[in-house]
Parts: structure tokens; sequence; C-alpha cells
């Protein structure tokens, strides 16, 4: 499932996908992947990934069609 | 913000890297596999031909082993098959071990009773001694040695699972 928030959270943010790559410590291509949904990141660049966007991990990696 | 993700490795990167080990471990294995077979029909079976893939294969697996249970991934692994199996592992190491036995101790009786008697009464006999005193010689020997991990691997379990409460 395709991470919208995390996308429009980085454009708010004015940063490219290989920007906000360069700041996590991860490749552009991760970064691209976690959007599309088609990589799990773990709790640690979840983290990363949120401090660096300036938002929490419920902004950013929670679903409300996933709670129950 | 740059220092404190500079150490971070890039853990997709790292997990199909991984992905790639694993793989390559397969290959290597079935390799390996290939040539013994090979070895074994063009050489025969007690050639001494086939020292370095046994090497090769057991290397490996003892690694693995070893590396599993002192990283008590061995004990989780059991606890994961306890919980959703209705025979427990240390169950089926017993009888697993005891099938082993059974099954060494029928091949040396057959290959015996095959190779060595003259007529069907020497056979029968020679099959029965062979396979009671192979049973008496590999039983315990077996069961010393997958009792022993199963127990080892349960202390190391334990021990991880107590530093993890104190914490």
């Amino acid at each position: 499932m395709k991470n919208i928030k995390l996308k429009l959270a980085r454009v708010e943010k004015d940063l490219s996908q290989d920007e906000l790559a360069k700041i996590v410590g991860v490749s552009r291509q991760t970064i691209g992947l976690i959007e599309s949904g088609k990589y799990n990141p773990s709790l640690s660049l979840c983290i990363g990934i949120c401090i660096a966007l300036s938002r929490t991990l419920n902004d950013l990696f929670w679903d409300e069609e996933i709670k129950d | 913000m740059m220092k404190v993700f500079k150490k971070i490795t890039d853990e997709r990167i790292e997990n199909v890297r991984n992905k790639i080990y694993k793989e390559m471990y397969h290959v290597i294995m079935a390799i390996c596999l290939l040539s013994v077979l090979f070895k074994i029909y063009k050489y025969g079976v007690g050639s001494g031909e086939l020292y370095l893939e046994l090497v090769i294969l057991l290397a490996s697996g003892v690694y693995y082993l070893a590396r599993s249970i002192f990283l008590g991934v061995f004990w989780d692994e059991v606890e994961m098959h306890d919980r959703t199996s209705k025979t427990q592992m240390s169950k089926k190491t017993i009888f697993g071990t005891v099938g082993l036995a059974l099954i060494i101790a029928t091949i040396m009786g057959v290959n015996s009773a095959v190779s060595y008697a003259d007529g069907s009464s020497q056979g029968l006999w020679y099959f029965v001694l062979v396979w009671c005193v192979s049973v008496m010689i590999y039983l315990p020997i077996l069961l010393l040695f997958f009792g022993g991990i199963y127990l080892l691997a349960k202390k190391i379990g334990m021990k991880n699972s107590e530093d993890n409460k104190k914490l």
C-alpha cells in the first residue's frame, strides 16, 4: 500500500527523495520503495524519517484501515 | 541532523545483501552435493576423494548450529515450534534420534548380512547380531549428542531470557 502521508510530508518539507535519503542515511531507492509501499522499513528507520520530517510515527506510518 | 544518521547503513541494501548471501550458500551447498554424488559415481564411496566436500558441508552446518545456539536463536525457534505444534521439540528430538539410530543399525545389519553371510540363516543371525550391537553403540552416542545440543541450547536460551527480564 502506497505511503501517501510520507510523500506529502516530504514535499511539504520541500525535500526531494534524494535529499531525504541523504539526511536519513539510506539510498534514494529505499525512500522511493517506502513511499510506494514496496518496502517495510524498520522502526529505527521510521523514527529517523519522522525526525527528519518533523513528524510523529502516527502521522507518517499509522494507517487507520489496519487498526483492526 | 546529518551527524545523528551518519552511522546508519541502508537496511534495505543490507537485507537484500543477506538474502543474496543466503541464496549463495544454497548454491554452494548444491554444488558440493552434486560434486559428492559425481565423485561417488566415478570413484566409489571409500575412495577418499570426498573429504573436501564433506568438510564444507559439515563445517557450515556445525558453524550455523553453534552460532544459532550461542546467539539464542535455536531456542527461540524451539519456543516458536512448541507454541504451534502438538508434539514438543524435546519429544521430536528423542524420537528422531531413536529413529536415526534404528536406521543406522538396520543399514549396518543388512550390509553385514549381505556382505559376509553364506546362507540365509547365517545372514539372519548376522543381521540380528550387528543390529543389536549397532543399536547399543549408536543409540546412547546419538542421544548424548542431540540431547546435549538440545540441553545446551535450552540453558543458553534460559540465560538470555533471564538477562532480558533484568533489563
